[in-house]
């Protein structure tokens, strides 16, 4: 969600080609951190198969239409949404501790070793899970992202999940859906092999200390962290849609 | 749950760590060897590892009875390789 800004706003790289770029390097980091989340068992991946559904569906068709939207309009739209994310996430007020309760089909368990207990859940609304994957993978095929910055904001607030189950769930989600968007980006010659490469091998390092860090951290912490960050990016994003440059 | 899940946990998460792996060490080669190839390659095994992940995931599903969930996997195989085919239009 950050390397796309990053590219556009202080490398000069064009949207479409710092969209292929981001679509690697969510490929890396998610089989990086998905495959440390896995194994702790934060990531659902009963869960994130479901919902990676409508992920997909929302990449194939993002990833077409990316080619025929105006460069600047695409940046617009990313600062828009970065700005109703962070809104959402910041009058959230669930403190994330979750009551226990049985898992259900979809339900999943973990040890969460910030607050030294087991938490144990059970998904809910998950239409509103499947259509938001939609609109994540569409933002996906669109803008490079990786769709996390919808999947989790709206895995935690409405269907209920804690935040590192949504965050590790959507980890194992994105790479799946940002595979399908970067098909269609490759194929097309949109992925430049130089730079897409420069930026997985960061990615890798970057996400493999971050799945580390993030255990030892609680769901608020966390949580404030990606609401600043996001926030940070909106402004820039939105100043260089309406100003150009 | 997440017990019954543990199998397929650990079986996808050694394959997006390997495929991870293999196509970094081809994009590292890519660049300090200044090989295209390697780098492209690497790229390709990169795209794929997702998909991998979701075969071996369904391949575990399936042996196990859990059709429901195969079928998700299937669906989801089918769905990426039709961006494949898109990209190539």
């Amino acid at each position: 969600m950050f390397l796309v800004p990053a590219l556009v706003l202080y490398f000069g790289v064009g949207i479409t080609e710092a969209a292929g770029a981001g679509l690697l390097a969510v490929i890396a980091t998610s089989c990086t951190a998905a495959s440390f989340n896995l194994k702790l068992g934060t990531a659902n991946i009963r869960l994130g198969l479901v919902l990676n559904t409508t992920t997909v569906l929302g990449a194939i068709t993002g990833g077409v239409a990316a080619a025929y939207v105006p460069e600047r309009t695409l940046i617009g739209a990313f600062g828009a949404l970065l700005i109703v994310i962070s809104w959402l996430l910041w009058r959230d007020k669930n403190d994330g501790e979750t009551r226990r309760t049985s898992a259900g089909a979809l339900g999943g368990e973990y040890h969460d070793p910030a607050v030294g207990r087991t938490i144990s859940y059970s998904p809910k609304r998950l239409p509103a899970g499947l259509a938001a994957g939609f609109a994540s993978g569409n933002l996906s095929g669109l803008l490079g992202v990786g769709g996390g910055v919808l999947n989790v904001p709206v895995m935690h607030l409405y269907c209920e999940l804690p935040m590192k189950a949504a965050t590790a769930t959507s980890n194992f989600m994105i790479g799946v859906t940002a595979a399908a968007s970067a098909a269609v980006y490759f194929g097309r010659g949109d992925i430049d092999p130089r730079m897409g490469g420069a930026v997985v091998l960061g990615a890798v390092a970057g996400s493999r200390l971050g799945a580390h860090l993030g255990a030892r951290f609680k769901d608020q912490s966390l949580r404030r962290a990606f609401t600043l960050l996001t926030l940070f990016l909106s402004v820039q994003m939105l100043w260089r849609a309406f100003h150009g440059g | 749950m997440a017990d019954k899940d543990a199998p397929y946990r650990i079986a996808v998460s050694r394959t997006l760590w390997g495929g991870m792996v293999l196509a970094g060490l081809l994009i590292l080669a890519g660049l300090l060897l200044a090989q295209k190839a390697a780098g492209l390659g690497g790229i390709l095994i990169l795209i794929a590892t997702p998909a991998l992940g979701v075969l071996v995931a369904g391949a575990g599903y399936a042996r196990s009875g859990e059709r429901r969930l195969a079928a998700v996997c299937a669906a989801l195989l089918v769905l990426i390789a039709c961006s494949a085919f898109l990209g190539t239009l």
